[in-house]
Formats: C-alpha cells, structure tokens, sequence
C-alpha cells in the first residue's frame, strides 16, 4: 500500500482520496497475511507499549509529539464504515487531536472530570513493512476503565501506521474499531 | 412502589405548575406505566423512509420497550410490526437492518411476510381449525409525514397532521430548507447510552440556558477558534426565543441571535478547509448553511427532537437507563462536499458537547435518587416572568424559560391520567402471496383490543 498525505489546498478529491485511503488501510490489515517478520513484530510492540504507558499517565502531551503533524485519527462507528458515508467517533487531523488534549485538562469538561483511571493492555500484536517504508500493524487493545461510577472494559482492535524513525516510530495514521459502538454505549469522551 | 387500580398515582399532586416530583424520574412502576400509556398511546417517531427504499427492506426500531420491525412489503406500503412470533414470543429479526422476502422465526420455522400475515407454518396440521386467534402478526397504525414514518397503538388516534398541529410549519421548515424538501438518512446512526430516566433528554432539549454553564468546555473551545459558537450566546440577553407547541412538542428558534448565517457559528473541523474552498469556489457563500443546521431546534414529544442535521431518537431502556440514537440526515442534489461536510459538523457536538450533557443527566439521576428527603424539581422559570401566552395557550420565552418544560409534563400528565384504549392492529384474512398458506390453518380475527390494565 502507498501512503498518502493530505495538503491543505487538496480540495474535495484530495479530502476524497483520504477516506478511501483510510477504509483501504483498514480493509488491508484485516485481510492482511500472517505477519512473519519478528524482529519487526517486536519492534512496533515495544513502541504500542510505549504509546499505551503514556496515556495510562495521563501524559497527553507527549503522546501528541508521537504523531506525525499530518497524521489522521479515524474512529469509525462500525468495522465496516467509510469516513465519506458514515459519521464517526474521531476523524481527527492534528488540530483536532490538540483540542482533545486540551479537553484533558479542561476541569470544566463535566463529562470527563476527573478523569478515569485507565490501564491499557495490548496483546496480538502483528506488522508487516510496506513498499513505502512505512509500516502497518494491527493489535487488540483492551482498556480497564475505572471511574466513580463503577469499573469498565472496553475491547478494541487498533491498526497503526507508522514511520520507521531513528529512536522508534511516528505515528502517521491510527484506526481503532470499537464493537460496542455499534450497538451502543456509554460516551467514551475521554478515550485517548 | 406497584400501583393498583384503586390506588392509582396522583398526578396532580406529581406534576404541579411549578414543580415536578422526584419519583417521576426513579419509581420503576410509573416507569412500565408510561412505556405503556405514553409510548403506545400517542404517536411515536418510528424512522425514515430512505431507510426502508425497496420492498422488502427492514429496520429494527422500538416504540418505548416494545421491540418493532419497520418494513416495506412487497406492495410498497410501510408496516410497523411487533418483532414477535405469534407463536411463543420469540424476537424474529436481531440484525439492525436488513432486505429479505420473509421473516422467519429460528425457532420453529413460522414465517411471515413483510406485511405481517403469516405465511408458512411449520407441520400445520398439528393445529386444530378454526384456531381461536390469528397468528399474524401485530402491528401499528403507521403514518407518514414527508417521509418520517409514525406509529402508535392508539385505538383511534388523531390525524397525524393533527397531532404535529403547531409544530407542522416548523417541520416543513426544516424539511425545505433541502432542495427536494427531502432528508436522506445515513443508517449508521452514532449510539449513546446514559444512567438515566429518559424525561431528563425532555427537560434539556429547550432548555437554551444551560448551554452556557453546562457546555463551558465546548464554548471555550470555540473562543481558541476565534469563532462564537452558538451556545456561547449570553442567556440573558441574546434574543432566541423558545415556543411550546401543543402536544408537548416545542421549538428553539436560535436564528434571532445569529447575524450572518449558521455557517458562520462552525468551528475548525478536519477536512474543513478543504472541503469550503471547493464550494466557495463554486457556489455563493449561503451555499455553505446546508452544511450545518438551520438552528432551529424541533422537539416532538415522546421520542423525536431535531438538532441541527441530527434525528435523535430516544429510546428508554429502564426507569434510571436511556439510549440515544443520532441519525445524519444528508441532503439530495446538493454538491458532496456539503454533505461531507454534514458528517464532520456532527462528529464536533458529538465529541465535545454530548458527553457533557449525558454526565449532567447521570449526576441528576444520582441526586435524585440518592436524597428522597429533597422531593421536587423546580420548573417555574419564566412563569410571571416574561413568558408571553398567546389564545391558543402556548408560551413564547427567552431561552431560558422552562416553559417547554412545563408543557410536556402536562402532554405527559393527560397521557397517563386518562390512558387513550391501545389496539393492536392485525392483517385480515390469509396470505396474499402463497397459496400454500391454505393448509397453514390459520384464521384471521378481527383487531385485538385492549384497554390498558392495572400493574398489579
């Protein structure tokens, strides 16, 4: 798969041919072949440990510098969504993802405050290197939720694009599925 | 608390001019009262019709807690049916959506057409004949208004367009403002659930003031934009109006404290930039308001309130649990950008103001709950204090009048006190399609009636 980034003056078939890419990516890694490549596997695991610590610290602002400034953040409703025909819980450029940083610290955000105490945990984890040099990974992401109101879990998938870098990865393109939207759930506003 | 029919609620004594009782939010038993009486004894919003296009379509709705099929038969024509088997109760259809030719039961084998008459039944001669009942399914009487599909269990309910009586050029306003006057709605509707009695979305849903406190984070995130959101409107002085409209629906026309156009009340977005410059370069700037809604906010009690693009549909759960369904409307013959634009104007409220709302619903119902000595609710606001009546005895106030409030407490109250008779509707006579049902040994019956019972 190629990557594509999306310059502001794109227009409508540039913002277009973001969503496509988007569904695509999705589409690949669950079709994907078995990832073989170990010492590639092991890699990006170390790095979504990385990335899940931070957010369990409540280190929001590191965790922004991981992303690539053009990176995309795409939650859709159901597996099967387009970012061009359905609505979604996060299709967040850069900006976007600072305003929910920002929401994090906001103790006016009643729907967040005080934040929950959350531990991440990742398991079946694969990657495979594309021809671009980038690399897509596909991993299950449980999050262990407790708040005032009671313990929560959350079961996602999360697929990952990333940019080799010389201390790890960027990220430049996330998707996380999340079964239980689709049916419905309680608002997962501080999810991260 | 269980009521009996010689002791029924006081309502009155509940629901007063100014104020409202805490039970009316946390005791279970008025709860199954009004999945009865209110979501059965009026009109229920069901769905759309670009939901259900073609013969043999079907969505999965519920009117209260009744579980419900909104189909299109082979003839074309709408249905609301019970998703029942006539035979032992089982769900016939789990799938939210879907087009098939029959429904069919897993578990033995009776099947049905889209219209609800039975069409197949399993090792029919195992029945005696004539059977006492029929077995076709149950259903409401539907309607339709412009493509929003209704239904209800009234015996004999008031026209449709009676009963949307005030709020109809409201309705029509919103539905013009779209080139063909039509919606298209996106069937992926986003899915929020809340602890709480889902009267509190009621008391919300025209209560302009609590924009300002409640969604404090929202509107600061605006002001970073540089761009007055709509809800950064001072309460007490911006010249938005709310209206009740009989039957307990209302209205909050926010386009008295807006110059220049909705559009100009959006805040960043993702794509934005990209997708305005291409119809700025194409199309006169007014263009860009059907991206967003038209401000004007519909409520049609007991289960529609239209915010924005969005159809959010209410669906009570249990006395303390409410789900919300958020349905895009898209727009016919308009430029795409507009409606990609239409999907990231919605994901913003969604992500920054919704969650706000929910967590204030759930505090209510903790503090409700928690605190029995605290009875009342207060509702008085604007009452004798600049709301204005007109000679049909509806209230105009600012935004921060609780008069829409007051009025669908008394749409409620009228509901429950004297419950409307319900009837099931059922098909007449055998299958229309297959003669095969003639050894099916069924016998159509006339319409179910019953009057609402005792819970006892």
């Amino acid at each position: 798969m190629s990557s594509l980034q999306l310059p502001p003056d794109q227009g409508l078939e540039g913002v277009k041919a973001l969503y496509d890419e988007l569904a695509t990516e999705r589409d690949w890694v669950l079709a994907a072949p078995l990832a073989t490549d170990k010492v590639l596997v092991a890699a990006v695991a170390q790095f979504l440990a990385l990335e899940a610590r931070m957010l369990d610290a409540g280190r929001f602002e590191a965790w922004l510098d991981l992303w690539d400034p053009d990176g995309w953040y795409w939650i859709p409703l159901r597996r099967d969504s387009h970012p061009g025909q359905d609505q979604a819980l996060f299709l967040d450029d850069r900006r976007r993802l600072q305003e929910r940083v920002w929401r994090m610290r906001d103790l006016y955000a009643w729907g967040i405050q005080p934040l929950p105490e959350i531990v991440r945990g990742i398991t079946t984890v694969e990657a495979w290197k594309q021809v671009d040099e980038t690399v897509l990974s596909s991993s299950t992401l449980t999050l262990h939720i407790h708040s005032g109101s009671g313990a929560r879990l959350v079961a996602t998938r999360q697929i990952h694009r990333l940019r080799p870098q010389s201390s790890g990865f960027q990220i430049f393109r996330k998707t996380v599925l999340i079964p239980e939207l689709a049916q419905g759930s309680r608002h997962l506003g501080w999810f991260l | 608390m269980v009521f009996h029919a010689a002791n029924p609620p006081d309502f009155d004594w509940l629901i007063q001019s100014d104020r409202v009782h805490r039970r009316l939010y946390t005791d279970p038993a008025l709860f199954e009262l009004e999945m009865e009486r209110i979501f059965g004894g009026t009109w229920s919003y069901l769905g759309h019709e670009s939901e259900i296009p073609q013969p043999g379509c079907f969505v999965r709705r519920s009117v209260g807690r009744r579980p419900i099929l909104l189909t299109r038969g082979q003839d074309g024509q709408i249905h609301g049916l019970f998703n029942r088997c006539t035979h032992r109760g089982t769900l016939l259809i789990t799938a939210d959506k879907g087009c098939s030719k029959r429904l069919t039961c897993p578990y033995h084998g009776w099947c049905f057409g889209l219209d609800g008459r039975l069409h197949t039944l399993p090792v029919a001669e195992s029945y005696a004949n004539p059977h006492k009942a029929s077995f076709h399914l149950g259903q409401l009487q539907v309607e339709t208004y412009r493509g929003l599909i209704f239904g209800t269990l009234a015996a004999q309910p008031p026209e449709l367009t009676n009963w949307l009586g005030a709020a109809l050029p409201w309705l029509d306003e919103h539905l013009d403002r779209h080139p063909k006057g039509t919606l298209r709605l996106v069937n992926s509707p986003v899915r929020l659930e809340f602890a709480g009695n889902w009267k509190l979305l009621w008391d919300n849903a025209a209560d302009g003031i609590h924009a300002t406190f409640a969604h404090r984070s929202y509107n600061q995130l605006g002001h970073q934009a540089k761009t007055k959101t709509i809800l950064a409107r001072n309460p007490a002085s911006t010249p938005m109006v709310s209206q009740t409209l009989d039957h307990g629906h209302c209205v909050v026309d926010q386009r008295p404290g807006i110059l220049g156009g909705p559009w100009l009340t959006m805040r960043q977005l993702p794509t934005r930039e990209a997708l305005e410059g291409s119809l700025r370069a194409q199309y006169p700037p007014e263009m860009l308001d059907l991206a967003t809604g038209n401000m004007v906010n519909l409520s049609l009690f007991p289960n529609l309130l239209l915010v924005g693009n969005q159809l959010m549909v209410v669906e009570p759960q249990a006395v303390d649990r409410t789900r919300i369904h958020l349905y895009l409307a898209m727009a016919e013959d308009v430029p795409e950008a507009i409606n990609l634009l239409r999907l990231r104007v919605d994901e913003d409220f969604v992500s920054f103001g919704t969650p706000d709302d929910l967590a204030i619903f759930e505090r209510i119902q903790e503090g409700l709950v928690g605190i029995p000595e605290e009875e009342w609710l207060d509702i008085s606001r604007g009452e004798h204090a600049g709301d204005q009546e007109d000679d049909w005895g509806r209230v105009t106030g600012s935004i921060a009048t609780e008069a829409p409030i007051r009025a669908y407490w008394q749409e409620w109250k009228r509901l429950m006190k004297d419950p409307v008779p319900l009837q099931v509707r059922r098909a007449v006579g055998g299958a229309r399609e297959n003669g095969g049902l003639e050894g099916a040994k069924t016998r159509a019956s006339a319409s179910h009636s019953s009057l609402p019972e005792p819970i006892n």
